[in-house]
């Protein structure tokens, strides 16, 4: 609300004009009036506007509206049954736009009920139904492991194509003979030490709790790599990658699918109308023929000794023309 | 049968009751829309789709002894939808306005000396809506709903959604205004006298 400022006295003027004024106030406007000589004028000034739309008042005839439909009303705001209110209530919800995120939530939550997974693995992240058998040798990417296993699913092979966004992880023998996974700079193998950019960008880090056995430096490092302690997580960065990843992937998919559908559906189609056609055209071709036989036996019948039309009569069951004959 | 148990009928479904109700309210709303307006097709139009926006949202009024001033605010919303769709639309003007010098002529001059029982009422009126025209929207909307309306600055403040001291400020102004233009044309009535007279005497 905003409000547009007036004097109070004035103020009261509007107010004892309409009677809103109580006893005591409207005593102490009269008091006023009779010592302020530029409001006594204000009050006058009102008083006269005032009689002359009084005088004015309107006694037009107005329309009568008549409503002679209950179904609007009974329709949109009042439903007569709890069934009615609740379907009611149904449809607006399905047009609500939160209905669509909803929806992807309670299938992602439906689909992970199912037992739907995603291990984090060196070579990248694996979605997968069931128990997962990691066989992954050092360096293989996660795919392959995933091909070998046979287990439903696939793998985010983690630089396979997000330039730049991926975050590829190395993995080496340590002097222990224990297997260590290295955070890359990069695809390009820059020389940046933790916490700085290299050419492609990438802040190399120093991630888990165990970074005093392959501090920087040591001898298992590449130039620029970062250890990766063996209780690999995964940071926020790495996991919005991986749901961008994730995300690219399942619109390729559908997008593939949706372009496969589209493809067969013209396929169907296409074979549909040529088998039609074709029919259309043997039918037309069989439809000549016949008129011009029926042509050319009518053309003889005319000539002077020309034969009959008795047998194709005859061959859809009907009696000859003369049987005597 | 009072208009909040009218209102309370109407909710639940009774459509005579919602009649009723319309038929108490009708002769004010049209009266406030059509000096709103100032066109008498524009304000039956105005009229009956608030109506039907009542009809429909009914069962959303909380408070039913409100049901007025509820049906007045959806009818003012719907004024000032069309004042902004008019200035759009090329303006019309009846034959009689046209003759008469123009909207915005200064109407006839009849002033509060010599405004007269006897005068036609309908002379009187159209000044009133002349007048009414030349101050501001919401001057005019809040001095129609206390003047001819009845509400209180209270309920005008419900209505136009402003607090009840800028209801008074805008009829203060617009009534001064009022007073300023009535004067005026009191003004220009005398001179037109004068000089009439002083044409007569030379003559």
């Amino acid at each position: 609300m905003t409000a547009e400022s007036l004097d109070p006295r004035r103020e009261s003027l509007v107010a004892a004009l309409y009677g809103e004024l109580s006893a005591e106030e409207e005593r102490a406007l009269r008091a006023l009036l009779a010592e302020d000589a530029e409001l006594r004028a204000e009050w006058e000034a009102l008083s006269e506007s005032r009689a002359f739309l009084v005088r004015a008042a309107a006694e037009e005839q107005a329309p009568a509206f008549v409503f002679l439909d209950p179904e609007p009303l009974s329709r949109h705001s009042l439903p007569s049954s709890p069934v009615a209110r609740a379907a009611g209530g149904l449809l607006a919800a399905l047009r609500a736009p939160a209905f669509g995120f909803g929806l992807a939530a309670a299938a992602l939550f439906v689909l992970m009920i199912a037992g739907l997974r995603v291990d984090r693995q060196p070579g990248g992240l694996i979605v997968h139904f069931g128990d997962l058998r990691t066989t992954a040798e050092p360096g293989v990417p996660a795919s392959v492991v995933d091909g070998q296993s046979g287990q439903g699913g696939f793998a985010l092979a983690v630089g396979e194509s997000l330039p730049g966004e991926g975050i590829p992880i190395e993995s080496a023998p340590n002097g222990n003979g224990t297997e260590m996974h290295y955070l890359a700079d990069g695809a390009a193998g820059g020389e940046s030490g933790p916490g700085e950019k290299n050419a492609a960008g990438w802040v190399s880090e120093v991630r888990g709790g165990n970074e005093g056995s392959g501090a920087p430096g040591t001898s298992n490092e590449g130039p620029g790599a970062a250890v990766v302690s063996e209780d690999i997580y995964l940071t926020r960065a790495e996991f919005a990658a991986y749901s961008n990843r994730l995300i690219e992937l399942m619109a390729a998919g559908f997008e593939s699918y949706e372009r496969r559908r589209q493809d067969e559906l013209h396929f169907l189609l296409t074979g549909i109308y040529e088998d039609l056609e074709t029919r259309q055209e043997r039918s037309w071709d069989a439809m000549n023929e016949q008129f011009a036989e029926a042509w050319i036996r009518l053309a003889a019948a005319n000539e002077p000794g020309g034969s009959r039309l008795e047998a194709p009569i005859r061959r859809q069951g009907l009696p000859p023309a003369d049987p005597g004959r | 049968m009072t208009d909040a148990e009218l209102v309370t009928l109407s909710q639940r479904g009774d459509l005579r009751a919602f009649n009723q109700l319309a038929g108490r309210s009708n002769a004010a709303l049209y009266g406030f829309v059509r000096r709103m307006l100032g066109n008498a097709d524009d304000a039956q139009d105005v009229c009956q789709e608030a109506l039907i926006k009542a009809y429909v949202n009914i069962g959303r009024l909380r408070e039913p002894e409100k049901f007025g001033a509820w049906l007045h605010h959806i009818a003012l919303n719907l004024c000032r939808d069309w004042h902004r769709s008019a200035k759009a639309r090329p303006a019309v003007q009846s034959l009689e306005t046209v003759t008469a010098g123009g909207a915005d002529a200064v109407p006839a001059a009849r002033s509060l000396a010599t405004a007269e029982p006897a005068r036609e009422r309908t002379d009187l009126l159209d000044d009133a809506q002349r007048l009414l025209e030349r101050i501001s929207l919401e001057q005019r909307t809040a001095i129609l709903l206390r003047e001819y309306q009845g509400f209180t600055s209270q309920e005008i403040a419900e209505i136009t959604g402003v607090p009840a001291a800028t209801v008074r400020t805008r009829v203060f102004y617009g009534l001064k205004a009022i007073h300023a233009m009535l004067h005026e044309q009191e003004g220009a009535c005398a001179r037109r006298e004068g000089a009439r007279a002083e044409g007569g005497e030379r003559q």
